[in-house]
């Protein structure tokens, strides 16, 4: 008797400057059916798939540019989404504080399906215990020192990146622009800066200071949690000590500047990025769009391009706009801010469009549903 | 008193279309607390034209009568008895 093959179906979240787009394919990525847009042609910044429970869950923090922003949730894969009462995410009265948008949204380990964690402008950390239906804020970071320092960057003060330690609840690294990454050891109640050996080149006093840097994504392998790269306002880095110190990775690329940072989801030491001329000129080297892969933890970079557009090309990459899914054989996906989503389904090897013309893409997020 | 405040069309769909609600204040009550009733019998609808500390968002107008309250006295606004309140889109976007 033949046994049935398991079902699959992959999905890839899509959201742009109007609306939540997404694409699912049936056949192994080998085809897919775009659909959108949800919510309402809201900005959606930030979008997660949570496929710890029995149902998926999909996230999505949206905001529009009258009413403010929401953040909502879908246990039917994107049919219909519910906004929680009151507001997930709501800033205690004593901050005066008001959210101003949500940047990231992160499932927490498989052995703790309910929690969930949120990176907001302002700068703050947000834990959720109940899949993501009502947040606290972490009081310790909100009440950091520094706080006065950090400044907005170009998409404004965000903290953008989460990274719990795989092993340890008590250990988290998270990353902001601007303020660089930090770190704590406690559970949340205190944070430390992490970014020795990061540059801050847009700094007049110190290139090296001890935060202030404008970290644009952080990424580490759960099998190896004392490993971290970043990609930088200038300068591409790793940490092999859970970012008490950094170095320099960016030899072979052909610029330093760029917004993503991804790591192979079966591979350690296997990262990929998009790089862009300079903060200064936003476009990809040579006006050729191309992903560029190490594996080897940044000694070695390699240009994939296979499938890619031919053509000259302008557009930029956000930095949650590149993820990849955790199929055996894992794919690759990013957007841009033309409009297109580019999808691998063999590590990056070689490249299609699976949507175009969308609005400028600010997120994607993949995984496998079904 | 009532006061009855008119819902912009994007806003509809947090009013199953009405486009008027009414909402019972005291007497002599000001902006703030006219909005501070809507969002506690409509949150959804409450925290789309202001945000979690009470202010009006950036690109929402609020009217009494034919009078934005930024020319007012902003949330201090009196309302009279019979005006209406008015929530309406700022002209900004892309």
């Amino acid at each position: 008797m033949l046994k049935e093959s398991p079902m699959t179906q992959t999905m890839v979240l899509i959201g742009t400057r109007k609306g939540l787009w997404t694409a699912t394919s049936d056949d192994d990525r080998q085809s897919w059916t775009v659909r959108g847009p949800d919510l309402g042609l809201n900005e959606v910044a930030a979008c997660a798939i949570d496929t710890r429970g029995a149902t998926p869950r999909l996230f999505a923090g949206a905001s529009s540019s009258h009413w403010g922003p929401a953040m909502s949730y879908s246990d039917d894969l994107g049919a219909t989404w519910t906004e929680p009462d009151p507001a997930p995410i709501s800033f205690p009265q004593e901050t005066e504080a008001a959210l101003a948008r949500v940047w990231q949204i992160m499932p927490g380990p498989a052995d703790q399906p309910d929690l969930v964690w949120a990176g907001t402008e302002p700068s703050a950390l947000w834990r959720s215990e109940d899949r993501g239906v009502s947040f606290r804020l972490n009081q310790g970071l909100w009440d950091h020192p520094h706080r006065k320092e950090w400044e907005p960057g170009g998409g404004g003060q965000a903290l953008h990146t989460i990274l719990p330690h795989p092993a340890d609840s008590r250990q988290m690294h998270i990353a902001m622009s601007t303020g660089g990454v930090y770190r704590t050891t406690d559970d949340g109640a205190s944070w430390n800066p992490a970014n020795k050996g990061i540059q801050g080149s847009f700094l007049p006093a110190d290139e090296f200071p001890e935060y202030g840097q404008c970290v644009h994504k952080v990424a580490r392998h759960p099998e190896r949690p004392d490993q971290l790269f970043a990609q930088n306002h200038g300068g591409v880095y790793r940490s092999d000590d859970e970012g008490e110190t950094w170095v320099s990775i960016a030899d072979g690329l052909p610029a330093d500047f760029g917004f993503n940072m991804v790591v192979h989801p079966h591979a350690p030491g296997t990262v990929y990025v998009i790089p862009l001329v300079a903060d200064v000129e936003r476009i990809p080297p040579d006006a050729r769009c191309r992903v560029y892969r190490s594996r080897d933890a940044g000694q070695i970079w390699e240009e994939l391009s296979r499938g890619l557009p031919e053509d000259r090309f302008y557009a930029t990459v956000m930095r949650d706009a590149m993820c990849a899914d955790d199929a055996p054989i894992p794919g690759i996906y990013f957007g841009t801010r033309s409009g297109s989503v580019f999808a691998s389904a063999d590590e990056g090897e070689s490249w299609s469009a699976i949507a175009a013309h969308l609005p400028d893409v600010l997120c994607v997020r993949a995984g496998m549903v079904g | 008193m009532a006061v009855l405040v008119r819902i912009p069309g994007a806003l509809r769909q947090f009013t199953d279309n009405a486009r008027t609600i009414e909402v019972d204040v005291p007497a002599d009550s000001d902006v703030a607390q006219v909005l501070a009733a809507l969002g506690a019998e409509n949150p959804a609808l409450g925290r789309r034209i202001c945000d979690e500390q009470g202010a009006v968002r950036q690109h929402v107008n609020v009217f009494v009568g034919t009078v934005n309250v930024r020319d007012g006295d902003g949330l201090a606004t009196k309302v009279p008895e019979g005006a209406e309140l008015y929530v309406l889109p700022a002209v900004s976007g892309g």
